[in-house]
């Protein structure tokens, strides 16, 4: 008989409430970190801010492609192009910001 | 030799979902890349009138409606670990939840986009406004399909379609919709926060 923790473990998840524990925690994180932008954007502006709240982005999609995506549980590769793609998409909105 | 191949499992698994959707998402995140560089770029030549421009935005809405979507998030992936444990009502439920959410930042946003035509602001109004207007009602056609989506995955699970070995369709789904997230989540800091 197959039972459910066998299939969960087959999708890469030990146990269905650790899988719970960490989803839930990594929204919480989520919440924590979108509150902490938003709250900075009235504490903080120029290079600081933008620098700060792209760190913080750059984070929360790391946490949203890995976590919630499931993409740490597939070949690296999938990986590294989601972060490739979220270092870029950071790195080219930095370098305008700089040289305005 | 077990641990061993436990070790492999962990990291070598394909894509959730379709492999056609995640090509989708590559495409759509490439678009999306390109209207946040060609933002970014467009500020850096007119920095006072984007922070000016920039302040009128309800910025309250934009926070608000990126809990929602985190949260939405959330929910899918918990509808994803329900189906795996075989539970299809559960994972209808949840699916139901992010679609409730889906459905609340579509109205918040539509009160957004409302108050600024009450406004006379629209796409000519200036650069600032074109690309904000454009960006975000182009994330919300995004959520309206990610929501049909949802929507099907959902009626699919209550009518019992899927099953813990068999759930392809709820991790398509789902992987749509967390695109749709992290979208939110680059255009939220871009266009709302950072000045």
């Amino acid at each position: 008989m197959k039972s459910s923790h066998t299939v969960l473990l087959d999708n890469g998840l030990k146990h269905p409430a650790s899988g719970t524990r960490r989803a839930t925690l990594t929204w919480l994180i989520l919440l924590g970190l979108t509150t902490l932008s938003f709250r900075l954007s009235t504490a903080v502006s120029g290079s600081v801010l933008m620098f700060t709240v792209l760190g913080l982005t750059l984070i929360k999609g790391h946490l949203v492609t890995n976590e919630f995506m499931g993409l740490r549980h597939v070949r690296w590769v999938w990986r590294l192009v989601m972060a490739i793609y979220l270092l870029s998409v950071g790195s080219i909105i930095a370098f305008a910001y700089l040289s305005a | 030799m077990t641990p061993h191949i436990n070790s492999d499992t962990d990291a070598t698994q394909d894509l959730p979902g379709d492999l056609a959707i995640w090509i989708f998402i590559f495409a759509e995140l490439v678009v999306f890349g390109i209207f946040f560089a060609a933002y970014a770029f467009a500020r850096s030549t007119h920095v006072t009138l984007f922070n000016a421009s920039q302040l009128t935005l309800n910025r309250d809405n934009g926070f608000a409606n990126t809990l929602i979507l985190v949260t939405s998030s959330y929910f899918v992936v918990r509808a994803n670990q329900a189906i795996k444990a075989g539970h299809n009502k559960v994972c209808g439920h949840w699916l139901s939840g992010a679609l409730g959410l889906g459905g609340g930042f579509l109205l918040l946003k539509l009160a957004e986009f409302h108050q600024d035509f009450v406004h006379g602001i629209n796409l000519s109004t200036n650069l600032f406004y074109m690309f904000y207007l454009s960006l975000t009602f182009f994330h919300f056609m995004h959520v309206i399909m990610g929501m049909v989506i949802l929507a099907v995955v959902a009626y699919k699970a209550y009518t019992g379609h899927y099953s813990a070995e068999h759930h392809t369709g709820v991790e398509t789904g789902g992987s749509y919709w967390h695109m749709v997230d992290l979208v939110w989540i680059i255009l939220f800091a871009l266009v709302y926060v950072i000045h």
